[in-house]
């Protein structure tokens, strides 16, 4: 079952200092599957928090389809937008936790919200569960207010907070970014655990390489978007898609550069041509590469 | 619980309520006076978790030693499902009694088991089992 299908999605912002529209995705087609880690990865500036925000619905595309849990949410049907919001969790980079309310009431937010006729007791039981599906004690952290936390602790609370109403799709922005490799093999473990056993569909946009293999069941590395009459076009694809072995096999040189010591591939310091890892002397130039 | 809480729960209590909530039957079999079998036919989600609730209370508040709640016909159950169930066995053991959960499928399970709560509650494969236990 596909949870996300992005199509042919273009999305451009008109830069105000070069007086003309910036492209910044261009025709990217994407898809997201229940019971699969989906990871978004590429370099800054390549689009991925635009493409992130457009799946969220913050942000219109200029074109193309983008349906949700098997609901069209653009361009047509946005109404139906509203209703699987409720079905989707949102993991932001910095958890955006409500910093005027305690743990306890931030992950209660979204079941009030939503399900306010739920009794306050059950309420309360279930940001208990969800804390300890986090790995925080609940009697520990309910009650502290959000500047009281750490970032680990921030981020684990906004992933309570976006399982809280139980969803069948998961949105990561950068859930590893600026944690100890403790905390972030946590994180890892337990988006790992929720695709595995409850068979939710997860998107998780990263830098982290390492933590992007660990849990990828598919990648997409994206490149920014340069348009066909642009004197910057180079002829490359926009981005690559595969699975994490896929990826490491291929020869294209923005995912060999990209992927870096991943990649089972380099690239020539001179040429820039693709070769095989750990070759001395490029087979298209003839230099070596110790110079 | 917060201002905003209270001023939610006020305003869902005067215009949301009825259409909130779906209907689930519920099937209570009294076995003995001192054990009852709960059976929910249907999914325990977020709008049918309340009539659970309401049938677990009377059971609890009658003091049946043993209440056996059975999942074999729920084929879902989500975290207010799980909370209604946390929150009875809490009763439960205030008066030592015992509550045990039938469960039958791997979904069902696994939704207990990445909270832990595979150790927490006494989980039986079928309702045979759970009474003989």
């Amino acid at each position: 079952m596909t949870a996300v299908v992005l199509k042919n999605i273009s999305k451009s912002f008109f830069n105000s200092k070069l007086k003309k529209m910036e492209i910044v995705l261009n025709d990217i087609s994407i898809s997201a599957k229940h019971g699969e880690v989906t990871v978004l990865m590429g370099q800054s500036g390549c689009g991925k928090s635009t493409l992130f925000r457009i799946l969220i619905g913050d942000e219109i595309a200029d074109s193309g389809y983008v349906s949700l849990l098997e609901k069209e949410v653009f361009p047509n049907n946005k109404k139906n937008l509203q209703e699987v919001k409720k079905k989707f969790g949102i993991l932001f980079q910095y958890g955006a936790l409500f910093n005027s309310m305690n743990v306890g009431d931030n992950i209660a937010f979204p079941i009030m919200e939503h399900q306010p006729q739920l009794h306050r007791d059950i309420i309360d039981i279930m940001v208990d569960t969800k804390l300890r599906q986090v790995s925080l004690d609940p009697e520990k952290f309910k009650h502290k207010m959000p500047s009281t936390l750490s970032g680990g602790e921030r981020k684990r609370v906004g992933l309570a907070r976006a399982l809280a109403l139980d969803p069948e799709l998961i949105f990561y922005d950068e859930p590893s970014a600026g944690l100890d490799p403790i905390v972030s093999r946590t994180i890892d473990k337990l988006i790992k655990n929720l695709v595995k056993m409850l068979g939710i569909a997860s998107v998780v946009i990263t830098h982290e390489l390492d933590s992007a293999f660990a849990i990828a069941d598919r990648m997409i590395i994206l490149k920014r978007a340069v348009v066909k009459d642009n004197d910057d076009w180079d002829g490359t694809i926009v981005y690559e898609e595969g699975t994490p072995n896929d990826l490491r096999n291929s020869q294209k040189p923005y995912t060999v550069e990209f992927l870096g010591e991943f990649s089972n591939f380099e690239l020539c310091k001179n040429c820039r041509c693709v070769q095989k890892k750990e070759f001395t002397t490029c087979e298209k130039c003839g230099k070596p590469q110790d110079e | 619980m917060s201002g905003y809480f209270k001023r939610k729960e006020k305003w869902h209590k005067k215009y949301l309520q009825k259409d909130a909530t779906q209907p689930m039957e519920i099937k209570v079999e009294e076995v003995s006076p001192q054990m009852s079998v709960i059976i929910p036919q249907g999914e325990i989600d977020m709008g049918s978790s309340g009539e659970l609730r309401d049938v677990l209370q009377k059971t609890t508040k009658n003091q049946i030693a043993t209440i056996i709640v059975s999942l074999e016909d729920a084929g879902h159950i989500d975290s207010s499902g799980i909370a209604t169930l946390i929150e009875a066995l809490k009763k439960v053991e205030a008066y030592n009694g015992e509550l045990r959960v039938v469960i039958n499928t791997k979904k069902i399970f696994n939704v207990f088991k990445i909270a832990n709560l595979d150790m927490v509650f006494k989980i039986y494969e079928s309702i045979q089992d759970a009474k003989n236990a």
